[in-house]
This record gives structure tokens, sequence and C-alpha cells, in this order.
């Protein structure tokens, strides 16, 4: 009786200890089934002849809501100099954000030139989860660009938080050129958001 | 024989003013600003930017412009091949100094077999003996010396300390250097292929280069992170870094904990947020 209960207290610990790390493994599946979806939901848009202009720019902005965390990266993008912007601007510059990426993305659309996209792996990395990826240009086998995505957990599915393109982190460029916005302008967050504004509406007249 | 003797005091000269500007390049300012951006002559880079931006739309884009129009696109293959085949003995000191015997063999037998056809066709395209690029500021990068300051080189565009460093030193790992006599016919070289270096780049990422400025708040900055960071990646041949470090360096996605976050309640991360 106790040589059975022991052995039933054994097999309980087992069912207890061993989730972890399976869990561990289906987290990274997940993650790079995450990303491989996004991959093949991009490159069915990029493709789609039909969609143009607007409508194109509205499927694209779905897209990166479901899959990005915008408000995250903006907030990480901003860093410190976010808690010194007031609620109506940071409303305001998150609005300007999500458009910039939306202006600046469609507009790589057109340079698409039959480039593949496959996920080749997943690891940790600190706090958060990076699935890695590669773009292929069959035209080109050593243009190969390696593309490595920084994921947090979303209760049952995931969120993008940074991209990195060849070692190049799109969330930490583009804080340091914001906080040199800032800094160059007296510390204020107001230039920073008609500088925005300004470039934005360079990219639509040029759309 | 005197002039290379001239021209290497010239260069150790070069050599010692650049390891001063390494060694005043401490370390950057504050570490809680996240980014390692560390740029103490901020205003002498962006005038000197200013002006190679001046260069770049008065001379290096049109020329670019004309090059990637009018050439056809194999012959631009050929002498971008041929700018490689170059730099192939670069490649092989700087890959043996960091110990890398694997791409020192390979751009070895780049060197030979595609010497055969004077450089200009690349027969290791998409074999398993193409090599990556090194230089001697990802030497020392390797060895664990510090970038330094930023800089901004006239005509050269953007280095610091240390990869300005590394590009003296190449010099003497490039047998163009031995074989070319006379200082005229040096200067004629070194200009000739640097310029048809910065063609070629401008050429092939010409849309690229005018959408980053297009979709720039502050080009300069921009420009001066991506140097950063790519060279970081450059040091280590593209594998992550050990520790969970950001692009450039920072811990800034260790430390950052959003203050409100509307979405992404779940994970390891809220635990740190309000």
């Amino acid at each position: 009786m106790i040589v059975l209960r022991r052995v039933l207290f054994l097999l309980f610990l087992c069912t207890v200890i061993t989730p972890t790390p399976v869990w561990a493994d289906d987290k990274g599946a997940a993650a790079e089934k995450f990303v491989a979806e996004l991959g093949d939901k991009a490159l069915a848009l990029v493709t789609d002849k039909a969609a143009v202009g607007e409508a194109r720019r509205e499927k694209f902005r779905v897209l990166l809501n479901e899959h990005f965390d915008l408000p995250w990266i903006g907030q990480f993008v901003l860093g410190r100099n976010w808690r010194l912007a007031s609620p109506e601007q940071r409303e305001t510059y998150l609005k300007l954000f999500e458009e910039s990426i939306v202006f600046t993305y469609t507009r790589q659309f057109d340079s698409y030139s039959g480039q593949l996209f496959e996920v080749t792996g997943s690891g940790e990395n600190g706090r958060y989860i990076v699935v890695k990826s590669q773009i292929i240009n069959p035209a080109n086998p050593n243009g190969n660009v390696v593309v490595d995505w920084r994921l947090i957990p979303d209760g049952e599915t995931f969120r993008i938080v940074d991209v990195v393109i060849e070692g190049i982190s799109m969330g930490i460029t583009q804080r340091n050129e914001y906080a040199s916005v800032i800094e160059s302008n007296g510390g204020k967050i107001d230039p920073l958001l008609a500088r925005m504004e300004e470039i934005l509406e360079g990219l639509r007249k040029r759309t | 024989m005197m002039t290379f003797l001239s021209r290497i005091h010239r260069a150790a000269g070069v050599v010692a003013v650049l390891i001063a500007l390494t060694g005043c390049a401490t370390q950057p300012q504050e570490s809680t600003a996240g980014p390692q951006v560390y740029d103490p002559i901020e205003p002498v880079n962006r005038l000197v930017f200013a002006m190679n931006e001046t260069v770049d739309t008065f001379v290096l884009q049109p020329t670019a412009f004309v090059y990637k129009t009018a050439m056809p696109d194999p012959m631009q293959e050929m002498v971008r091949n041929f700018l490689r085949w170059l730099r192939s003995p670069v490649v092989i000191a700087n890959s043996l100094l960091q110990g890398d015997t694997d791409n020192a063999g390979n751009a070895t037998r780049q060197f030979f077999v595609n010497g055969l056809t004077a450089g200009l066709i690349d027969w290791g395209h998409g074999q398993d003996w193409g090599y990556r690029n090194e230089d001697f500021g990802q030497t020392l990068g390797v060895h664990g010396v510090d970038g330094g300051a930023y800089l901004v080189v006239p005509l050269i565009g953007p280095s610091n300390g240390r990869d300005l460093v590394g590009r003296v030193v190449d010099i003497f790992f490039d047998p163009l250097t031995y074989i070319v006599s006379g200082p005229d016919a040096q200067t004629a070289i070194t200009i000739g292929r640097n310029g048809t270096e910065a063609v070629d780049f401008r050429a092939r990422n010409f849309d690229q280069i005018n959408e980053l400025k297009a979709s720039s708040l502050d080009y300069y900055a921009r420009l001066r992170s991506i140097y950063l960071q790519r060279r970081e990646a450059m040091i280590r041949n593209g594998e992550p870094a050990a520790d969970p470090l950001a692009a450039d360096g920072s811990n800034a996605f260790e430390e950052f904990s959003p203050s409100d976050r509307p979405r992404s309640e779940t994970g390891a991360l809220p635990a740190k947020s309000n």
C-alpha cells in the first residue's frame, strides 16, 4: 500500500514537473507558427495586385495591429520621455507612430521582387521569445536577409515588440533617433510630434 | 623606396592620432539613457555629415543613377565582383587575426579561383565557399576594443575611432599598397577604387537610401544608430550576443516595462508593469 502510494506520488510529481520544459518547447513552436503566419499573410498582401492605395494601407494596418503591440513599441521608442508626455501628447504620438509605420512599410511593397520568407528557429533572449527567420532572394543566393522577431506572450497568442534586420533593431534605431530630436529641442515633446507630422505629410505626398 | 618609407611614416603618425582619439573615447556617458551612442564631437560630425550629404546630392546620387541606368546589369555585377576580389587579401589577413581559418580559407580560394578571370566573375557565387567581409575594425572588436567616439569622416561617412584605425591598418594588408609605386599612382588608385565602391554601393541601394532619408526625422541620428548596431552585428558575425542585450549592446529591452498595458496582460512582462 505504501509502495503503491509512493509510486502514485512519484507519478504525480512527474506530471507536475515535466510540463514546464514541454510547455517551453510548445511555446517556441507556437511563436514560430505565429511569425510564419504573419509572413504568409504579409506576402499575400504584398502580391495582391487588387489592393492599392488606402485599401492596401487599411489591410496592412489590420495585420499590423493583429501581430504587433504598437502601444508597447511606441512607449519603448519614446523611452523615458513617455513619462514626461501628457495624455494628449501620448495619444497624438501613438496615432502618428502607427500612421508613419503604415506609410513607410506599404511604400516598400512595390519593390517586392519574388523574395520568400522562412522561419528558421526560435529561442529565448532574457525575458523575451525570439523567432529567427530569413528573407530569401531566389535571384541572389548570397543576398539572404536575416530577420529576428522579439515577442511577448499575450494570452493564448503573442505580440511582436521588435524586428531586428541584419542586426539592426527597428526599436533601438527609432528610440535613438527620437531621443536625438527631443534632446535637440530642449527636451520638449511637441517639436517631435510636429516633426513626425511633417515627415508623414511628405510621405503622403510622395505616395 | 624612399617614398614608401615616408608613406609608412605618415601613416604611423595618422595611426598614433587615431589611437589617441579612441583612447580619449572612454565609456558612454550614462547607461540609464539606454542607447550606447557615444558622440562627443556631435556638432563637428553634423557639419561633416551635411557636407557629405551635399556631395551625395550633387555628385554621388546623379553618378549612381547614370551608372545603374546606363550600365548593363552583368557589367555592374563584374564591377562589384572585381571590387570584392580586390578586397579579399584584406579579408584573409583579418580572418586569420580573428582565428577564423574557415573564412580565411574560403577567401583564399575565392582569391585564386576568381583571379583566373581577373576577379571579374565570382565563381563562388551561391557556393558553400562564400565568405564574410572582415576588416581590421572588426578584428579589433573581436579582441574586445570598444568603438569609441562616433566619427563622420569627410567623403567616407559614418565611422568611429576603432573602425577608422582599422581602415588605416587595412591599407597595410592590401597588396596593392606594395605593388603600385609612386605616390601619384597610389593616390589615383585609392580615389578610383573608393569612388567606384561608393558609386556601386549607392547604385545598389538607390531607392532604399532615398526612402530612408525621406522617412527620417533626424537622418544623422538614424544613420548613427544603424552604423553602431550594424558594426556590432558584423563583429559577432551575425550571431546573437551572449547576454540578453539589445542590438546596440544596451540593456534597453531588459530594463523596459511599459507604464500602461491595455493589452498583453499575460506573460513575463506585466509582472513589472502596473
